[in-house]
């Protein structure tokens, strides 16, 4: 994997925060599928794969950007499911979003950011 | 929808479970656990969604096929950090990029500065008939004084900043010992001076080498193109990290 400047978010990690904050006031938290299914409606696009999905989610916990807990078992066995692994973004994960979107505003004026 | 077609769904989410399992071999088994379960869950959530929605059941389970497939890349990649620690983002706050940005701008209009004062002084030593010729050095250093305003000029644009701190990076190793080979010339008490202090070219040479390293990872900083937000460009990704 090529090394990227301190400080820029991939996409898949932006798309995930953008996501993970429109859920998260609605419901609380998120678990994997239903961002799945979020940044497909969004994109228009084909469900993200697990591989992509959970690494960028595994790897954002570690950064601090997210943190998460796996839901309680009886609520999944109460619905007849395997258990969630819920995540919310933390606030240095929304800070990191707002600041790359400040970013991107400020690419988009000359263009850069599209090429 | 038949029963041979849940099979095919319940072949694909066995298919992805399987490879779930490989992947994770020999990882804590901990880390190994969760990954699983998280795809356990995955797979039953994508199905009910799958099933409210309307989809039938061979797009489904062609639907799972491609996330896995699709996904190999990435659990690899996943699968080689946790064997090597190396997972994780080099993430710092955007107030480091802005002190950077900061220092080489204040670089700049010091070098500006240096042009200027250097051009002042050769005006002022013609004007009173001090010196009759204009010094290479001090040719050189008005020059190089031009350049670095270019260069902070294009610091004010994201697009053009490493241009701007890569100029800088040549201009700072040179201005400063050639300002104080000009100063020799233009100057009665520099000339004082430089000659007590003979260390002042080797100081002034190691000054703007200090400066022209500090430009130059500000030009590595900046090189990066900026990644397109929120749809991403699959060309600008890492391999196995693709919205796909």
């Amino acid at each position: 994997m090529p090394r990227r400047r301190p400080g820029v978010l991939l996409p898949i990690e932006l798309a995930i925060l953008d996501a993970g904050l429109t859920i998260q006031p609605r419901e609380g938290s998120f678990f994997g599928f239903a961002l799945a299914r979020t940044l497909a409606e969004r994109d228009g696009s084909a469900l993200v794969s697990q591989g992509a999905l959970y690494r960028a989610l595994n790897r954002m916990e570690v950064a601090g950007l997210l943190e998460s807990e796996w839901e309680a078992p009886e609520t999944a066995e109460a619905e007849g499911r395997p258990r969630r692994r819920l995540y919310r973004v933390t606030g240095a994960g929304e800070a990191a979003f707002r600041a790359a979107v400040r970013s991107e505003q400020r690419g988009t004026v000359t263009g850069e950011a599209l090429a | 929808m038949t029963g041979r077609d849940d099979r095919a769904v319940e072949r694909a989410a066995r298919a992805t479970l399987r490879w779930s399992l490989r992947y994770t071999g020999g990882l804590d088994p901990l880390v190994a656990g969760r990954r699983q379960e998280e795809i356990l869950s995955d797979l039953h959530e994508h199905t009910v969604w799958a099933t409210e929605a309307g989809i039938g059941r061979r797009a489904t389970a062609r639907a799972l096929r491609g996330r896995m497939l699709r996904g190999i890349p990435a659990d690899l990649g996943w699968r080689h950090a946790q064997l090597t620690g190396r997972e994780g983002i080099r993430w710092s706050p955007p107030r480091v990029d802005g002190l950077l940005l900061a220092a080489v701008a204040v670089i700049g209009i010091v070098q500006v500065a240096v042009g200027t004062f250097i051009a002042a002084r050769q005006v002022r030593a013609r004007v009173i008939d001090d010196i009759g010729y204009i010094p290479n050095s001090a040719a050189l250093t008005i020059a190089l004084g031009t350049v670095a305003l270019i260069a902070t000029a294009l610091l004010g644009h994201r697009r053009t900043r490493h241009w701007g701190a890569a100029m800088l990076a040549v201009t700072g190793v040179l201005i400063f010992a050639q300002s104080i080979e000009a100063l020799y010339h233009l100057s009665a008490t520099a000339l004082l001076v430089i000659n007590g202090v003979t260390w002042l070219e080797s100081a002034a040479y190691a000054i703007g080498t200090g400066v022209a390293i500090l430009c130059l990872a500000a030009t590595a900083q900046w090189s990066t193109p900026a990644r397109r937000f929120p749809a991403a460009s699959a060309a600008s990704l890492p391999a196995g990290e693709e919205i796909r």
